[in-house]
C-alpha cells in the first residue's frame, strides 16, 4: 500500500451504507408493485378471432400428435381438417374484405403495446437515475468504505468521484461505488423477497404464449395460413402407435 | 427407459430452474456474509466464492436431483455448475463488501 490506512468513522455505516441499501431495496419493491398495478387487463378478443386461432391450434395439435390415432380415425380427421381449412367457415373476417389493412402507428392495439413497453422502460430508468442523483448529491465528497478487493487505477475516477486525492488507494471508495455494487448485487435479494410470485407468473405467461397470435401487423393473411396448414396436413405420413403393438409388447416383456 | 428430449414439460423445467436459482441466491448471499466475517481480501475472496458455490451445486446435484439430473434439467451439468457462476457473483460481492466494511470499521 502506498498510503497509510485511513481510519473510517464508525457512524458511516449506520448513516450511509445501510440507508443506501435500504432505499434501493424499497424502491425496487415499489417499482415491481407499480409495474404490477400498471399492467393493463387483457382485453377480450372478438369471439370470431378466438375461434379462428383456436381452430388453427387444433389443426396443429392434430398434425403433431396424429400417431395416437388409428388409421381409420386419422383418415376421417384428415379429410375433415383439409375440407374445413380450405373453406372459409372459421375465418374471423372474409379475406376479400380485410385486404386493405396495413400497419399504421395509430392502430389502437399497436398503440397499447407500445405504451406498455414505454411505461416499463420509464419505470426502469426513472428510479435508477433518481437514486443515483440522490446518492451523488447527498453523500458526495467523502470516503465511505474500503472494498475487500483491489481494482486497477482505471476505476479511480469513477469510484472515488468527488475526492480529489491523487494518491489514495483505489480500495477506498465513495458512496457512488456502493450504489453500483448495490445496483448489480440486489438481484438475489429481490428474487428472495418476491421469488414465488414471479415464478408463477412466468409459468402463466408460458401457458398464454402457446396460443398462436394472428393479429400482428407483419403476419401473413389468414387464408394463406389456413391453406398452408391444409397442405401440411395433406402430406402427413401417418404411423399409428397401435400398429404392431402386440408384437412390441411381447418382445419387451419376454 | 429412454426419455426423449421432446417429452420435457416446459413449465416444470422452468420451475426447476427457479428452484436452482433460489438455492444459488441464498448460497451466494450466505457465502458473502461468511467471507465478510472472515474478512477475506482480494483473490482469496473470489477463490472462496468459487469453491463454496461449486460445493453448493454439488450438494444440489446429489441431494435435490437424486443424482438423476436428466430427469429435471435439459442440460444438467452446464445448467447446474457453469451457467450462473458469474451471474451470482454480484450478490456475493455486495454482501462481502457490506459485511467486510461493517467488520473492519468496528475493530
Amino acid at each position: 500500500m502506498f498510503t497509510p490506512d485511513l481510519l473510517l468513522d464508525l457512524q458511516l455505516k449506520y448513516w450511509v451504507l445501510l440507508p443506501i441499501s435500504l432505499a434501493m431495496v424499497l424502491v425496487g419493491l415499489l417499482r415491481s408493485n407499480i409495474t404490477y398495478l400498471l399492467q393493463p387487463n387483457p382485453k377480450l378478443q372478438p369471439y370470431k378471432q378466438v375461434r379462428e386461432s383456436q381452430f388453427l391450434f387444433k389443426a396443429k395439435q392434430f398434425r403433431e400428435n396424429n400417431d395416437i390415432l388409428t388409421t381409420e380415425e386419422f383418415e376421417m380427421r384428415k379429410n375433415y381438417y383439409i375440407k374445413t381449412l380450405k373453406s372459409d367457415e372459421f375465418y374471423a373476417s372474409k379475406p376479400n374484405v380485410a385486404k386493405t389493412d396495413e400497419f399504421s402507428p395509430l392502430d389502437p392495439t399497436q398503440n397499447e403495446a407500445l405504451m406498455s413497453m414505454a411505461k416499463s422502460n420509464l419505470l426502469n430508468y426513472i428510479p435508477q437515475t433518481l437514486i443515483m442523483g440522490w446518492v451523488n448529491y447527498f453523500f458526495a465528497g467523502f470516503v465511505i468504505m474500503k472494498l475487500p478487493f483491489a481494482l486497477t487505477d482505471g476505476f479511480k475516477a469513477m469510484l472515488q468521484n468527488g475526492i480529489d486525492t491523487p494518491n489514495l488507494n483505489v480500495r477506498y471508495v465513495s458512496s457512488i461505488s456502493w450504489y453500483f455494487v448495490n445496483l448489480f448485487g440486489l438481484k438475489p435479494i429481490y428474487s428472495l423477497i418476491m421469488g414465488n410470485d414471479e415464478a408463477e407468473e412466468l409459468i402463466k405467461q408460458q401457458n398464454q404464449n402457446q396460443m398462436p397470435q394472428l393479429s400482428g401487423p407483419g403476419q401473413p393473411k389468414i387464408d394463406k395460413i389456413f391453406n398452408n396448414e391444409a397442405e401440411n396436413i395433406q402430406i402427413l405420413t401417418h404411423e399409428s402407435t397401435f400398429d404392431k403393438i402386440i408384437e412390441r409388447f411381447i418382445e419387451k416383456y419376454q | 427407459m429412454a426419455i426423449d428430449n421432446e417429452f420435457y414439460y416446459t413449465p416444470s423445467i422452468v420451475a426447476n430452474k427457479h428452484k436452482l436459482q433460489h438455492v444459488q441466491d441464498v448460497a451466494s448471499l450466505v457465502l458473502g456474509v461468511a467471507s465478510g466475517i472472515m474478512s477475506l481480501e482480494s483473490i482469496n475472496g473470489f477463490v472462496f466464492y468459487f469453491i463454496g458455490i461449486t460445493l453448493t451445486n454439488l450438494l444440489f446435484y446429489i441431494i435435490c436431483t437424486e443424482q438423476q439430473p436428466y430427469k429435471f434439467f435439459k442440460n444438467p451439468l452446464h445448467e447446474i455448475f457453469i451457467k450462473d457462476l458469474f451471474n451470482n457473483i454480484s450478490g456475493y460481492i455486495m454482501m462481502w463488501c457490506l459485511i467486510y466494511a461493517l467488520v473492519k470499521t468496528n475493530s
